[in-house]
């Protein structure tokens, strides 16, 4: 009796102890780990634009990529975009839904047109493609219009973006770069967020040219 | 004896999670943080507006991701010498854009951002960088500073503390100086950056700022160096984020 007495003392005693050692084991583990993690591949790319107005030179291409023409074959795909302003509010959404070697493109001044429901139209700013699976009408608000949950699909679009810099004295003049779109490797849950703030300003068309 | 054999578990125990978290801590120090470095170069960067330099945060806020976060811009010479530094708040979805020179000679010491404030100097004043190695670190905003607070919420100290000059509101300098071997980043993904590059002076070409393995110990070692070329530099050594703010 005595000496089950004092085992259930020293464990009251030092289960509390025990517990602050797993406890701050457990914190100290988690604090070091306390950051977004990105995860390849991924279906979310971005990258900038700057001047959309000027003469409309600069524009967008996504391509749907997934047929090789062997074995794979192609499905039809969704490119969600939405655009920003540099203090990232939203500038706008669309949708559309690219085919297998199909290359849908437009020019960034007209898509920003078609996409920014509110203005004022933005001189720059940062522009995002996620590819998923082509359901709901390619509708880049997700489930807002009753539809089904979108699936990231990585691998299945490339983009590309043009810029126009025009530059002074010395060199003087208009120059032209281009780049694919940065892959992101952002966390499945950034689309819902996309989704909720592109229901905030409304859909857009995306336009352009297929 | 029960309480002896618990005593000497419980001991064990301890002993066993403060070796865990010193290896879990020298780990962390030692190996690299993915996508919290991008580096890029900008040649002819002394010739003012021929250059520029975006940035963005792609992540949106979340329970992992702060909705502001910091780029640190450090700019080395040819000769591998740091020679200016600052930190740039940057939200989620911004775009940071920096003209690696903005001005004419008479305005490069006030406009240009990357280049035009360098630690070196020749015949007493400073030498605008031909040539930059850009690296950006991407860190959390700084913690509180129960001296700053409310005065500026987003705070990014390039320095990790050791001497933010220009870092903070300039009346509030003086009071932000932590002292040497005390610079931390607490880094984060994962910003995503673009350089234009002015080659031959004819073309203009653009690149994605590429990814480099970065470590804690690493970052911190920036920070410092960082610090101290500021304090040394007594206002120079100090880059800047533009005027268009990234939030």
């Amino acid at each position: 009796m005595t000496r089950l007495t004092t085992v259930k003392r020293s464990i009251g005693r030092y289960g509390a102890a025990l517990g602050l050692i797993i406890g701050a084991s457990l914190v100290g583990s988690s604090m070091a780990q306390a950051q977004a993690t990105p995860v390849y591949p991924t279906a979310f790319s971005v990258n900038y634009f700057n001047n959309p107005g000027t003469n409309g030179l600069d524009d967008i291409y996504i391509q749907n990529d997934t047929n090789n023409g062997n074995s794979i074959s192609g499905t039809n795909y969704c490119a969600l975009i939405y655009a920003f302003y540099p203090d990232q509010e939203i500038v706008g959404c669309c949708g559309v839904a690219i085919t297998p070697n199909e290359t849908w493109t437009n020019s960034i001044g007209q898509l920003l047109i078609h996409i920014d429901t509110a203005g004022p139209l933005p001189t720059k700013g940062t522009i995002k493609v996620v590819a998923t699976n082509d359901i709901n009408g390619c509708d880049p608000r997700g489930q807002d219009d009753g539809g089904s949950a979108y699936y990231l699909e990585p691998k299945t679009l490339q983009s590309w973006i043009t810029h126009t810099n025009t530059l002074g004295a010395p060199v003087s003049g208009t120059f032209m770069t281009e780049e694919p779109l940065a892959q992101t490797g952002e966390p499945v849950t950034d689309l819902a967020n996309l989704e909720f703030e592109c229901q905030t300003v409304g859909p857009g068309y995306c336009g352009g040219a297929e | 004896m029960y309480k002896t054999r618990m005593g000497i578990l419980i001991t064990t125990l301890a002993a066993l999670a403060v070796v865990t978290l010193g290896a879990n801590n020298s780990f962390a120090q030692s190996t690299p943080i993915t996508d919290t470095l991008k580096t890029n170069y900008v040649p002819n960067a002394n010739l003012a507006g021929m250059n520029q330099i975006n940035v963005t945060d792609p992540f949106e806020r979340s329970s992992a991701e702060a909705e502001v976060i910091c780029a640190g811009f450090y700019v080395f010479d040819q000769n591998e010498q740091l020679e200016e530094c600052c930190g740039c708040p940057i939200s989620e979805d911004g775009l940071l854009t920096l003209d690696v020179d903005g001005g004419s000679a008479a305005q490069q010491a006030t406009l240009g951002d990357l280049v035009s404030n360098p630690f070196k100097i020749a015949g007493g004043s400073p030498t605008v960088l031909p040539f930059a190695n850009i690296k950006i670190v991407s860190f959390q905003l700084n913690p509180p500073n129960p001296v700053i607070a409310g005065a500026d919420p987003f705070i990014c100290d390039a320095t990790g503390g050791t001497y933010p000059f220009g870092q903070y509101p300039s009346t509030l300098d003086d009071f932000n100086h932590t002292g040497e071997g005390l610079a931390t980043l607490s880094l984060t993904p994962s910003l995503r950056a673009w350089a234009t590059h002015l080659q031959n002076q004819t073309n203009l070409t653009e690149s994605e700022f590429r990814d480099a393995p970065l470590t804690q110990t690493n970052a911190n070692n920036y920070a410092e160096w960082c610090g101290d070329i500021q304090q040394v530099g007594s206002g120079r050594s100090v880059c800047s984020c533009g005027s268009d703010q990234a939030l």
